[in-house]
């Protein structure tokens, strides 16, 4: 079971990712974590329900804490985490930035969903 | 004879000046020896005071000193030895009968003085008559001791002399006593046993100070310690009265102060002023202090008689210097009289000379000082003149017989003049008229009416069968003959080359010269080799062609043309050539005007271009903001339309395998919903991907200014993207087919460009003629044959891209509005109204370049980018 930590602001997404991933969920397979911002992501990573999170799927643009900010303090603090951006801004300065940081992937929305399942799985083998 | 004015007579100015002048002088001269004498009699009456006061001071203190000796050599006696009384009163009896000054001396022991054993306390020796008398007092029996003569002197341990007094026992003569204390050392200390005292009649210093006068009205006086008057020259005053008390009865604050300077031993020689109690004069008063009783002396000068003397020597003066003013007014008068006077005569003289009574009579002046060099200069001046009036009263006669002969000539002369201004009147005429008609022609602007203008004054001034106004068209190297009337007709238009040799007017206009022939038959050849046929109208005789100058560039030629031979004369020339110069002026304002109006249209044009570029800029950044905002939900409802369609198709797969539970109607009420739900939903998804690919579009705006600048070869990047767009159309319509023709230039070197950018306006733009054509052929069917025309062109610094295609075009009203963003033609689904307007930002704001459009409806369309070589 990989656990996955999903961070945007947008709570539908938490609706749309159970549904997609309906099938690896029942499956035991994937088991996902939802935070709304990057403060809520952060202090999660605290407690010792975090320990298992193998990756983070984080927005950009986020009120308080951004997501480029999340990806430097969670590559400096959690060095084990994989890191996914996924943004709405096609962007060549944030895309550049995210990789400055340490992103694995950067997915602009709306998200190849089928893509994404594909990164997911190739990371975990 | 004018009346003088006496004020401005120089006899008058003379005595003023001299005499004002004179006044002057004398005056601050006798106020200067007036201050220095003031100033010396003062000094010296100070002293005279101070040594008057002092010598009488002196004398006053010799005689007391020498009566102070007496008892305190006396004291000294008695301190020294013991005496009985009875020697004691002899001592007293001879100090007393030896000094004259001395009325009676005494002495006073103190009560516990017992080493005499004295039966007396006090033993008194006075004169009385001639006689010399004693006076004891028992011990006891009387206090002495109680009395000021013997206690202050006893306190203060010294001699004293006492404030004076009158002694009624001898008939109010004033008296002072000296008290000397007497001391005795019993038993190694030294005590105090009593008083010697001598009594001093003070007759004498009335004597010494009543001596003192001073002028008038001054005198001495003398006061004693507290102020009592000792003498004064008022004997009533003496003993009664005080400085002070007087002071507070006349109410005299300056002899209160001068008092009490005085008792406090002060001393001032006649510089205190106080007016005078008795008299009332203001007077200066010396006092000086006699140290030995403490009394003091004063003395009283009344000013005005210390300086009588000096008063009476300024009067004298004043009353000289009177006399002396008079009498030099009176010489002043005189001299002055005996100077103006022949002046005033010869004036007198000349006044009548003047009015030109020559034989006035001179007056006869003797001297041998300038008044008589005038006179006699005047006398010469006067023989002189009256000989040349007679010469002239000769002259004059013989100069009037002379005039009456000259009068006739002169009548003469005149009705030639008259004559030959009547022909200066016609020529001015004419001027007035060239220049009326000037004002005329300069004032158009618009060259017909220029050229109109011109022909009908011409008709006015000069006779010609035909008339012509060329223009120098250098860019195409023609003269243009803007304007050819024949007998009243007007003839069409016509030009040659300015290469044609053979035509005057080319000979005209490159020799700026004119041409002036009475007789062409014969004369052409000094111009042309050849004569031409001419382009419009008939063959002439008489021509004149005159070119049209505007500063050193000819703009054309006028021409005045008649059938007739010797038509024209010089002046008909010098007239044209008037109207030449008005009407190259006329025309170059007209040329001026016209490219006026030409940089005005472009100026507005480009205007208009600005404002269209803001807009644009603005749109963009509103619009990228909008579609970044609008693309998170978009995402969402695609992404959720898009699982609704999977979930629906599960479901209706679900009911499939159930559909034997249930009852066939139900399965088919359900499969129906789930239909119309799964198709509604696919709607959705339908619509939101039309929305993200509107929203894709605008972001490209905001997007499109991130490129990276290369080297690019244009006319590859243009043709490579008119094959993608034809091919991507027949992708979507097999039917579809097009024509292309292209026409680049090769000498187009790379230009540094966004190639995706500038790739993306060229698929824009070839797709919408592509689109455009195809619309067309879907209506003309057959008869019409697309065609798709690009074209590329090397301009000095710059490219310039053309894509044409012979569409619909677009129509008028809306040429405007098509680099609007969202704006399309195209119907709801098939454009987004943006590509357009994406163009336009990227040839325009990011490559500073220009994108324009030329349409006809129904026809084409032409899209023009050029874009600057060097960005």
């Amino acid at each position: 079971m990989i656990r996955i930590m999903v961070v945007d602001d947008e709570r539908d997404v938490e609706s749309l990712f159970r549904q997609k991933f309906r099938k690896e969920m029942r499956d035991g397979l994937i088991d996902f974590h939802f935070k709304f911002s990057g403060e809520d992501a952060l202090e999660y990573l605290d407690t010792a329900n975090a320990a298992d999170l193998v990756l983070i799927l984080s927005d950009i643009n986020m009120p308080g804490i951004t997501g480029i900010e999340l990806l430097r303090i969670l590559k400096e603090k959690y060095a084990h985490l994989k890191v996914f951006m996924i943004t709405a801004y096609d962007d060549k300065e944030k895309y550049e930035k995210a990789i400055q940081y340490g992103a694995e992937e950067y997915f602009i929305k709306p998200i190849d969903f089928e893509m994404l399942k594909k990164e997911i799985f190739s990371i975990i083998n | 004879m004018r009346i003088r004015d006496p004020r401005r007579s120089l006899s008058t100015k003379m005595i003023l000046f001299i005499f004002l002048n004179v006044f002057i002088i004398t005056t601050i001269i006798f106020v200067y020896i007036y201050k220095v004498s003031h100033d010396t009699i003062y000094s010296n009456l100070k002293e005279n005071s101070r040594l008057l006061t002092q010598s009488t001071v002196n004398e006053v203190e010799k005689i007391l000193t020498a009566v102070q000796k007496v008892p305190d050599n006396l004291s000294q006696v008695i301190e020294t030895n013991n005496f009985s009384n009875f020697e004691l009163e002899k001592l007293l009896k001879m100090a007393v009968g030896t000094n004259n000054e001395i009325y009676g001396a005494a002495i006073s022991f103190e009560p516990d003085y017992k080493d005499l054993a004295n039966k007396y306390s006090t033993i008194y020796v006075f004169k009385d008559a001639d006689k010399i008398k004693t006076d004891v007092v028992e011990a006891d029996d009387y206090n002495s001791h109680m009395m000021d003569w013997y206690l202050i002197p006893k306190e203060l341990q010294r001699p004293l002399w006492s404030e004076p007094y009158f002694d009624e026992g001898l008939g109010n003569i004033v008296m002072s006593t000296y008290s000397v204390p007497l001391y005795k050392i019993v038993e190694g200390k030294r005590k105090f046993i009593g008083i010697l005292t001598a009594d001093l009649s003070l007759n004498w210093l009335q004597q010494i100070v009543s001596v003192i006068k001073v002028y008038e009205t001054g005198y001495a006086f003398m006061i004693s310690r507290n102020g009592s008057l000792v003498t004064h020259p008022n004997k009533e005053l003496i003993m009664n009265t005080t400085v002070f008390s007087i002071a507070e009865e006349t109410h005299s604050p300056q002899l209160r102060t001068i008092g009490r300077d005085m008792i406090a031993g002060g001393s001032s020689f006649a510089e205190v002023e106080y007016h005078n109690v008795a008299t009332g004069k203001l007077s200066w008063i010396s006092y000086a202090p006699v140290k030995i009783n403490g009394w003091s002396l004063g003395i009283v000068y009344p000013v005005d008689e210390l300086l009588a003397s000096l008063n009476n020597l300024f009067k004298i003066v004043i009353i000289l210097a009177v006399i002396g003013g008079l009498i030099l007014l009176i010489v002043i008068i005189l001299i002055s009289r005996s100077i103006t006077s022949p002046l005033r005569k010869l004036a007198f003289a000349t006044e009548r000379f003047g009015e030109g009574k020559f034989d006035v009579e001179l007056p006869k002046i003797k001297t041998k000082d300038e008044i008589g060099e005038l006179t006699h200069s005047f006398l010469v001046m006067q023989n002189t003149l009256k000989q040349t009036i007679d010469e002239l009263r000769k002259a004059n006669e013989e100069l009037e017989e002379y005039s009456k002969t000259l009068e006739d000539k002169v009548e003469l002369r005149t009705t030639e003049l008259r004559n030959k201004n009547l022909l200066l009147d016609r020529a001015l005429e004419n001027v007035k008229t060239l220049s009326e008609i000037g004002r005329h022609i300069t004032s158009k602007l618009n060259m017909e009416a220029i050229l109109n203008s011109v022909y009908e004054n011409v008709n006015r001034l000069l006779d010609a069968n035909s008339f012509l106004i060329m223009v120098v068209n250098e860019k195409e190297q023609l003269i243009e003959c803007k304007l050819s009337i024949e007998d009243g007709r007007r003839l069409p238009e016509f030009s040659f080359s300015t290469t044609d040799k053979n035509r005057f007017a080319v000979w005209c206009a490159e020799n700026r010269k004119p041409v002036f022939i009475n007789d062409v038959d014969t004369e052409y050849s000094k111009y042309i080799t050849s004569r031409s046929k001419p382009k419009a109208g008939q063959y002439v005789s008489s021509i004149i062609y005159l070119p049209l100058i505007v500063g050193d560039r000819v703009i054309g030629v006028i021409s005045a043309q008649s059938f007739k031979k010797n038509a024209y004369t010089e002046a008909h020339l010098d007239i044209l050539k008037n109207i030449a110069n008005y009407t190259a002026i006329a025309l170059e304002n007209a040329f001026a005007y016209d490219r006026i109006n030409l940089a005005n249209k472009e100026l507005k044009e480009a205007q208009s271009q600005l404002i269209q570029a803001e807009k644009m800029a603005s749109l963009g950044q509103l619009t990228a903001g909008i579609a970044h905002e609008i693309k998170n939900p978009l995402n969402f409802i695609n992404n959720f339309s898009e699982l609704s369609i999977d979930l629906s198709k599960e479901l209706l797969e679900e009911i499939e395998s159930q559909s034997e539970r249930l009852d066939v109607k139900t399965v088919d009420y359900i499969k129906e919903i789930l239909t119309d739900l799964s198709h509604n939903v696919r709607k959705i998804n339908d619509h939101g991907k039309r929305a993200d690919s509107i929203v894709k579009g605008m972001l490209l705006h905001s997007r499109g200014k991130s490129g990276e600048k290369q080297k690019t070869n244009i006319n590859d990047l243009l043709h490579e993207y008119l094959n993608l767009a034809y091919h991507g159309f027949r992708a979507q319509d097999s039917t579809f087919n097009l024509k292309m023709e292209t026409n680049y230039d090769a000498t187009l070197e790379p230009i540094n460009i966004v190639p995706q950018n500038i790739s993306r306006v060229f698929l824009n733009i070839l797709n919408n003629g592509c689109y455009s054509v195809n619309e067309k052929k879907k209506e003309k069917k057959d008869s019409f044959s697309p065609l798709l025309q690009v074209s590329t062109k090397n301009l000095d610094d710059k490219v310039e891209i053309r894509i044409k295609d012979n569409g619909k075009g677009i129509p008028n009203d809306i040429l405007d509005k098509v680099f609007n963003p969202f704006f399309t033609t195209k119907p709801t689904g098939k454009g987004t109204g943006l590509g357009l307007s994406l163009s336009y930002d990227i040839i325009v704001q990011e490559h500073k370049g220009e994108l324009k459009v030329n349409s006809e409806q129904g026809e084409f369309a032409e899209f023009i980018i050029t874009i600057p070589k060097n960005l």
